[in-house]
């Protein structure tokens, strides 16, 4: 935001155009320091390509949710699909295109269903379903799966190798362990082992360390430790990574600029 | 057990195990059977917020669980609350509560007025995404005694510190306590933006606008 205010960048165009995300992805890179051209700007991307309205903001704040498009699960089932071919979400994969095209590494932000269904409906709604009626969320668990998968596919054909997932609507202080159990199980996991395949060789997912954790608590993933050549930043340590893991989620995205002071990374194993 | 307490208890374990149409029903035998609404909102649904809060405490229930239990009294609420005498409500303490510009991430704020409202505050919920200047507006307006603030990003922290500046440019500073919460927010941070307290969860919100009001509890 700050630089946004401090270049007085157009908004919504450095949302919406992809001539200024390209820009505003490389001037976010120079001034963080962080070894990567990160795109989407924000957290509601997903669910805007599925008809949600959204608000850009200003210079103090960015894009957010506006007026909840449903009011019940089933509008909610009722949604198209992720949308990759047109709108805000064509122009973010052709900014990854390009970047990755000038020879930039690309960390593509992908949210997970907590957070784009509460850009769509008031997320009560969702956990009521969980609880009242979990054979129908797992279908709309489901269903989310194979957008979202559908967009990794995307994003990898546009030729970016980084992505992070993240789920800050549902995360452990919100859902409670047994709620966070029930998600891990009916979809991070399996959306996580899908997307391992859409990965290819050297792409990697650098998971929310909440969701890492659920991960290993479970039972569904394993901590294995690389040796990195030197003392680095966790996201520089993470561009080590290509062809030697598929998973990372030791420390949040936000704080990539951690040093790695024992010159270890800890990837993460799904079984 | 006699009717009454059978059907209290009803109610009070419908809002604990989250089941709103076994609320509503026991709701409205409780009307049907000639007793007071007052008393099934204090001693059946209130007392089943009250468990839950407590199970909140405990970390048996999470955020989760408490929405859908508000879900169930509310759903009692709508039952009783027509039956009850028209009272003015001017000894409730009155709370403008709101998400600030920029975030929409509201559970938080939602959670925070279900606990202040079942522990008979007046609340007036701004909603989420909330222009600074309107919480000033409302206060001055409703003669607020407390205005609640609620964020969970970073981006959006520094509004709180503008809303405290608004107040005091609206010469209302004085006349409201300022509580604020949220995921990044802390106790050292409230300090620093000059609000009155800052509160980590639901529960101790009401504990904190409660001692800031002095009120009892």
């Amino acid at each position: 935001m700050q630089l946004i205010r401090m270049k007085r960048l157009p908004i919504p165009d450095i949302y919406t155009e992809c001539e200024w995300i390209v820009r505003f992805a490389m001037m976010e890179r120079n001034r963080s320091g962080k070894p990567f051209c990160t795109v989407p700007f924000d957290h509601t991307l997903e669910a805007q390509a599925m008809g949600g309205r959204v608000r850009y903001g200003d210079g103090t704040a960015g894009p957010r949710a506006c007026d909840y498009i449903c009011q019940s699960l089933e509008e909610v089932e009722k949604l198209p699909g992720i949308d990759i071919e047109n709108g805000r979400m064509r122009e973010t994969l052709e900014a990854g295109r390009i970047l990755r095209e000038s020879g930039y590494e690309v960390l593509f932000q992908i949210s997970g269903p907590f957070t784009i269904w509460n850009t769509l409906i008031d997320i009560k709604s969702i956990f009521k379903g969980i609880r009242k009626e979990p054979n129908r969320m797992e279908k709309l668990f489901g269903r989310m799966e194979a957008e979202l998968l559908g967009l990794i596919g995307a994003v990898r054909r546009s030729g970016v190798r980084f992505f992070s997932y993240a789920d800050s609507a549902g995360g452990m202080r919100i859902l409670g362990p047994h709620m966070m159990e029930w998600a891990t199980e009916y979809f991070t996991y399996g959306f996580l082992k899908k997307s391992e395949e859409l990965l290819g060789k050297d792409g990697i997912m650098m998971l929310c360390p909440q969701t890492a954790y659920a991960l290993k608590d479970m039972g569904y993933a394993q901590t294995e430790e690389i040796t990195l050549p030197e003392t680095m930043s966790y996201g520089n340590a993470c561009l080590f990574l290509p062809g030697r893991a598929k998973f990372v989620g030791q420390i949040c995205i936000n704080r990539q600029n951690q040093i790695l002071e024992d010159r270890k990374i800890q990837t993460i194993a799904l079984k | 057990m006699s009717l009454k307490e059978e059907l209290l208890k009803r109610m009070s374990d419908g809002v604990v195990d989250m089941e709103e149409d076994e609320v509503a029903e026991a709701a409205q035998e409780f009307i049907d059977s000639g007793f007071p609404a007052f008393e099934g909102i204090m001693n059946g649904l209130i007392d089943g917020m009250n468990r839950t809060s407590v199970l909140f405490e405990e970390e048996e229930y999470f955020v989760t669980d408490v929405l859908l239990c508000s879900d169930a009294m509310y759903a009692g609420l709508n039952v009783l609350k027509p039956y009850l005498p028209e009272e003015s409500g001017d000894n409730k303490k009155k709370a403008v509560i709101g998400v600030v510009e920029g975030d929409t991430h509201d559970i938080g704020k939602n959670l925070v007025k279900i606990m202040m409202e079942t522990a008979g505050f007046q609340m007036i919920d701004l909603g989420r995404d909330v222009p600074l200047q309107k919480f000033v507006d409302t206060a001055k307006e409703e003669q607020a005694d407390l205005v609640c603030l609620s964020t969970l990003m970073t981006t959006t922290m520094g509004g709180m510190k503008t809303v405290i500046e608004l107040l005091k440019d609206a010469g209302i500073r004085d006349q409201v306590k300022v509580m604020v919460g949220g995921g990044p927010v802390s106790q050292s941070f409230a300090a620093k933006i000059g609000a009155d307290g800052y509160s980590q969860n639901a529960v101790e919100a009401v504990r904190l606008a409660k001692d800031l009001l002095q009120t009892a509890s």
